[in-house]
This record gives structure tokens, sequence and C-alpha cells, in this order.
């Protein structure tokens, strides 16, 4: 019992922790968006569906939320593939690849503003060096495409080192022996690519997939120091649109009404993923 | 099979660069003088190698209360995050009692939760808790590691019940054995997390920015967004400000490259 009552003890900050940080602001959201919210957080009266439906005529909303679906087709198969090929390149531990392993996870050792700083200046049009290096005058800031383009390179470089970390631990820790037993009898690199590694490393490439999905449907900060959100709105991504209605516009209503939706969007994609991954076991049992 | 072998060199050789790229850039922009900016077709190099941008940096009255800021938040946030985690990871590792489950999956759940879509509120307890513009209120969201707890309780159920036992045998008590035996045989995981929790609030923007106000407060990834030389055209001051904040992250990460793989190699990784 004495013994109990310690456990409890060493467990109780984190558990208020997750309480007034998360299980707090989380019920405040969903309950504040069935209501009528004043500029400084207080409940003025009942809203019923009130905010949900004033989301669904607007047209901003939908303009975000479509922008952030095209993020997340641009960014997270680009993101994977780029960082497997990494991965699968600097597969053998030795001295080369320990420079290249430093190299592949510094982007995580800088700050996200310091990061979209530097492409912000980098993917000026006319003046700045990409378009200098690609020779075309892609016009970065004035192009809606161009512009998700430009933020979709600033979310790879930011999500690359720990990625790249997280795959390239989960490719070293498999097992050599089926690898070897495959070579011998014949099998060629490619072949023991897709027929053994990619399988055995599905799990931590869902999971790897799992979180760039949920990152790039988040993804608010970097758009914010980049490109604040433009030109005319096009890079202008759903939790930012969150951010200017609960704190340029004071609409909590309508910010806890978007967050809702957002919530539920990341459930959604939280539940897919442990399907997948049920599936998965299964197959190996 | 020679040529292959030169071509996959070649190849990520090219994808390195394109990763380093950015970094190179900023390191040479830190160069640049007011009209290197401005010129087409864009310079690579800079036209002197003079330290003016620096030099500026330095005499900003602002910069280091920025960046004394960020190192003392971010030491702040990854040391309480570690008592936090090691405590919580010991007593769902160590213990049996009544709701250790529930208490965990209550952990647990937080994970799915995304904190950016928690700002509004999180910024309303702050400001009623009144610690808005204060240290306190900037590592306040960050305190909360729950992949951390997850990961060590794992790394610490994997540790003989044997050890503990004859350990309280010899009259150890809970905080004896946490840091002399717990702490120890964790190294690699508990410093790769500390250094997770220090990056992670030391390159954190959102929430920084809005709880803080008075310059006295704000974080250096917050302060070189607002140096105040974009107006001039200038940014090689910014350039340099990007440079000097990331060279200690980059001394911390070769410095602790073994010791990060050590902890891949053991399965715990950052989340």
């Amino acid at each position: 019992m004495r013994n109990s009552l310690k456990a409890y003890l060493y467990i109780l900050p984190a558990l208020l922790l997750s309480l007034v940080f998360v299980y707090s602001p989380f019920i405040w959201s969903v309950v504040s968006s069935f209501f009528n919210v004043r500029l400084d957080g207080s409940f003025a009266s009942p809203a019923g569906l009130r905010n949900y439906v004033n989301l669904l005529t607007d047209s901003i909303y939908w303009e975000s939320l479509a922008n952030t679906f095209r993020f997340i087709i641009l960014f997270v198969p680009s993101n994977i593939i780029l960082i497997m090929s990494a991965v699968l390149l600097t597969e053998k531990e030795n001295r080369h690849n320990r420079v290249f392993e430093t190299v592949f996870m510094l982007p995580m050792a800088m700050g996200m503003s310091s990061a979209a700083l530097i492409f912000k200046y980098m993917f000026r049009p006319s003046v700045g060096i990409v378009n200098r290096l690609i020779g075309i005058d892609v016009q970065w800031t004035n192009d809606a495409g161009a512009a998700m383009l430009s933020v979709v390179f600033l979310g790879i470089f930011l999500d690359f080192g720990l990625d790249y970390l997280l795959l390239l631990s989960g490719l070293r820790n498999l097992d050599r022996s089926v690898q070897d037993a495959a070579r011998l009898d014949g099998a060629g690199e490619w072949q023991v690519l897709t027929r053994i590694k990619l399988p055995l490393l599905s799990p931590t490439l869902f999971f790897t997939l799992f979180i760039s999905l949920k990152d790039a449907l988040l993804i608010s900060a970097p758009v914010m120091v980049m490109t604040e959100g433009g030109p005319f709105r096009s890079t202008q991504t759903i939790v930012y649109y969150y951010y200017i209605e609960a704190f340029r516009n004071g609409n909590h209503s309508s910010a806890a009404a978007i967050s809702v939706t957002v919530f539920i969007l990341a459930a959604l994609i939280t539940a897919c993923s442990s399907l997948v991954d049920r599936r998965r076991i299964h197959y190996e049992n | 099979m020679r040529t292959r072998r030169t071509a996959l060199a070649a190849i990520t050789a090219a994808m390195a660069l394109l990763v380093l790229f950015p970094f190179i850039y900023a390191f040479l922009a830190s160069f640049f003088s007011a009209s290197d900016f401005t010129t087409s077709p864009a310079r690579i190099l800079p036209s002197s190698w003079s330290l003016r941008n620096y030099l500026r940096l330095a005499g900003n009255r602002h910069f280091g209360t920025y960046m004394f800021n960020s190192l003392l938040t971010g030491l702040l946030s990854a040391s309480a995050r570690m008592v936090i985690s090691i405590l919580a990871a010991y007593a769902f590792s160590h213990f049996r009692f009544r709701g250790s489950r529930m208490l965990l999956s209550i952990i647990i759940l937080t994970l799915f939760i995304p904190g950016d879509l928690l700002l509004d509120g999180n910024y309303r307890t702050i400001q009623r808790l009144g610690l808005l513009d204060s240290y306190l209120g900037i590592i306040s969201t960050s305190l909360l590691p729950a992949s951390q707890i997850l990961m060590l309780r794992q790394f610490f159920l994997s540790i003989p019940s044997s050890v503990r036992d004859s350990a309280m045998m010899d009259g150890a008590g809970d905080g004896r054995y946490i840091l002399s035996i717990l702490i120890p045989v964790s190294k690699a995981v508990i410093s790769t997390f500390f250094l997770q929790g220090f990056v992670s609030m030391y390159n954190s923007y959102l929430w920084p920015l809005l709880v803080t106000n008075s310059p006295s407060m704000r974080t250096v990834q917050i302060g070189i967004t607002m140096l105040g030389y974009a107006e001039s055209l200038n940014y090689g001051p910014i350039f340099a400000a990007i440079i000097v904040v990331f060279i200690p992250f980059l001394a911390a990460f070769i410095i602790m490259h073994k010791r990060i793989m050590t902890a891949l190699r053991q399965g715990y990784m950052f989340m």
C-alpha cells in the first residue's frame, strides 16, 4: 500500500500536466465550438451547430482545407521516397557513411524558423539563388503553384533528419541472416530490396508515413514564417487558419469549430494507420 | 559492379549536397553586404568576406537576451522533462498499483491530440495563471514527453527485477536506486532524450511567440524573424544570427553522434 502511494506520487506530475495542458484545452475547444464565445474567451450563449454551419459556407475554410490536402499530396510521397533513397544509400555502417549520416540528420538541428527564413530568401524570384542555379526565373512568391512547391521543399527539409534516423535505425536493425541467405541463393540486390528489406521494414515505414501524414495535416508555423500564407492565401493551411481565427481575429468559436474538424481528420488518420498495423500483424502470424 | 558503386556514391553525394545547400547558402549569405542580396542574377559568393554582419549582430541590444532566454528555457525544459519522465517511467515499470493501466493510457492518449490545435485553450490557461511573459509560461506546454515516458518505461522493464531487489535489500531507497543504477545503465537513451528535449524547446516557435510580448522574454527562434533589418533590405545580420544560433547544435550533434546511434541501435528514438 505504501508502495503504491509512492507510485501515484511519481506519476502525479505527468498526470497533472496531461490534464492541464492537453485534456482541459481539448475539452474547452470541443465545448466552445457549440457556443458563442466572447473575445476574452468567456461563453456568451449556446450556438448549437451554428459555428459548424458557418464553416460550411466559409470559402476561406474550404480554401485552407484544399491547400492542406494539396500540400499533403505533394509532400508525403516525395518526402518518403527521398528519405528512403537516402537511407538505402547509406545503409552500410562505414567511415564514409558516418559523414553522410551526420549530414542527413543535420536538418534536425536547425530551428524551424531559421530554415524557413533561409528558404524564403533562397526562393525569391529574379534575385534568389535557386532560380540562378536552375536557370529559370520561377515566380515562387507570385505563383500559387510554385509557392506551394517551395513550401513542400521546406517541409521535406524540416522532416528529413528525424525520418532519416527512424528509417535508418529500422533498416540497420533488420535481421541480416535472411538477406544473406537470399544472396547466397543468387537473389539480386533489387530482389533483396523489394522482397526482403522493404517488407521487413514495413512497420517502420508505415510509422514514418503516418507521422509525416500527420505532420502534413498540421503544418502551420513554417508557412507562417516563409510565405505568410501567400500569395493570395494559396499556401494558407487549415491550422494556420485556426491560428488566424483564434489569435488575429479573436474569433474563438470559429477557431474551436475548425480545431474540432481537424481533430477528427487527425483521428481518422490514426485509425487508418492502426487498421493497417493490425493487418500487418496478422500477415506476420 | 564498379561503375554501379561509383554511380551510387555520386547520387549519395548529390543528395547530401542538396541537404547541405541551405546551410552553405546561409553561411555564405552571412557575409553578404546589403546590395549582395539584390543583385540579379543572384550571387553565390559574397563580394567581400567582411565580418560586418556578425559585428552588427553583436551590437544588437536584444540578440544576447534572445540567446540567453533560449538556452535557459531549453535547459529548464529538458531537465524538467527528464525528471518527470524518469519518475513516471520508474513508477510504471517497477510498481504494481491499482489503475496503472488506465493512468498509462491517459498519458499515452495525449500523443493523439495535436498540440497545435490546443494553442487557444492553453493560452487562456497561461493567461489565467498569470504566466504570460515568463519562463515558466514558455516551457509549460513542453513538459509532458509522453513518448519518452513510454520508451523509458520499456527500457526500464528490460532491466531484470533482481537488480532492483538486491539494491533494495542493501538498503537503497528509490532515489538512490534511480540515481546510481537506473540512470547509469540508460545513459545513451537518457542523453538522447535530453538532447531531443533541449532541441525541441530551443527550436519551438509558435508557443513562445504567443506567450511572450516583451523583447526581454523572446527566444531566439522568434527573435531572428524580428531582428528588424529586413525593412532596410539588409538581410545579412539575420543570416549571421542563423549561423550563430546553429553552431552550438552542429557541435552537439557531432559530439552526440555516437550516442544517438547507440540509442538507435537499442531501438529508442525520437518521436
